[in-house]
């Protein structure tokens, strides 16, 4: 029966797609472990890979690791699939190659996600 | 039991086969304008316009996929105005459709190599890179035989700065949700059968 159930679960798990690095959904556990194990850039990098993005705010280097994943089993018969989207950021700031801090976002919801800007769009 | 388990099983894989949610529902996520990420992330938001005449029982709208310099594919599908939010970096054309859906049936011209454009952005950018206007300057139906009715249309398509007909509200929403007003910079757009580049068509 748990071999039913673990397929089932395969096949629920299949009904999604995802962008980024997988290693950093869980971005409270992530942020706590980088925060208290991780100094410089070289060990962020061996322990987490490349970022998807490296930038400059305010002086310091922003490393910047995302992961991104819709999912959903759909119940419209002309969706294209995906019923709910996660976004997962972390952003690791360097001074003169020295960790200062860690942030992180956090976004789910129905998808397609929210366009703030729609109620002012019409014209 | 067996056969509870093999429906639940072969409903899934059906429901999977036909739904499953593919890299543009990822893009879409990863670029639908958030505040957080704009503000932290270095990102930039890049505003588009779209608009035809093109005569369709569908009503077509623009399919732009541009690539960046990492080779990611970006399928931006405008239906008047698009916003998106970028990483910095610089974005090529790749293709240029216009494309309309409603329900089973689609339509769509594709003018595959005919356009060549390009834009840039910087972090925290706040950019509007034109108004895409595709015009038809000509269209009919010929009888080619007594089978077939070809309809023949053609257009074309150019670039026009326009951000005055933008919503003032909308125009406010920016500048409240990014803290910067926008910035009209076209992005460079080419139609290579007036310049001579496409001999196909």
């Amino acid at each position: 029966m748990n071999k039913i159930f673990a397929l089932l679960l395969l096949f629920v798990s299949a009904c999604s797609h995802s962008y980024g690095n997988v290693q950093i959904a869980n971005v409270i556990q992530v942020q706590k472990d980088i925060s208290g194990n991780i100094s410089t850039p070289e060990e962020l990098i061996q322990r987490y890979g490349e970022p998807q993005q490296i930038f400059t705010k305010d002086g310091q280097q922003v490393y910047e690791y995302r992961y991104i994943s819709v999912s959903g089993i759909p119940d419209e018969e002309y969706s294209t699939g995906a019923q709910h989207y996660d976004i997962r950021y972390i952003y690791v700031y360097f001074d003169n190659q020295i960790l200062t801090r860690v942030e992180n976002i956090a976004r789910r919801g129905a998808f397609p996600p929210e366009n703030v800007f729609e109620p002012f769009l019409k014209k | 039991m067996f056969k509870i388990v093999f429906f639940l099983i072969f409903f899934l894989i059906n429901g999977c086969a036909f739904h499953i949610p593919n890299a543009n529902d990822v893009i879409k996520a990863e670029t639908t304008f958030n505040r957080d990420v704009f503000k932290r992330g270095g990102k930039s938001l890049v505003i588009i316009e779209e608009e035809n005449n093109v005569p369709s029982s569908i009503k077509l709208h623009g399919r732009f996929t541009f690539i960046n310099q990492e080779g990611r594919r970006f399928i931006f599908d405008v239906q008047n105005i698009g916003i998106f939010m970028l990483d910095p970096g610089t974005y090529v054309l790749e293709n240029f459709e216009l494309y309309g859906r409603s329900g089973y049936l689609s339509a769509h011209i594709n003018y595959e190599k005919r356009y060549k454009a390009y834009f840039a952005v910087a972090p925290e950018d706040v950019v509007y890179i034109g108004k895409i206007k595709t015009n038809t300057i000509f269209s009919k139906t010929d009888i080619a035989d007594m089978q077939q009715q070809k309809k023949k249309v053609i257009t074309i398509t150019n670039i026009s700065e326009d951000i005055s007909s933008l919503p003032t509200a909308f125009l406010g929403a920016i500048q409240q949700q990014t803290d910067k007003g926008l910035e009209p910079r076209l992005m460079r757009w080419v139609d290579t059968l007036i310049t001579g580049e496409n001999k196909n068509e």
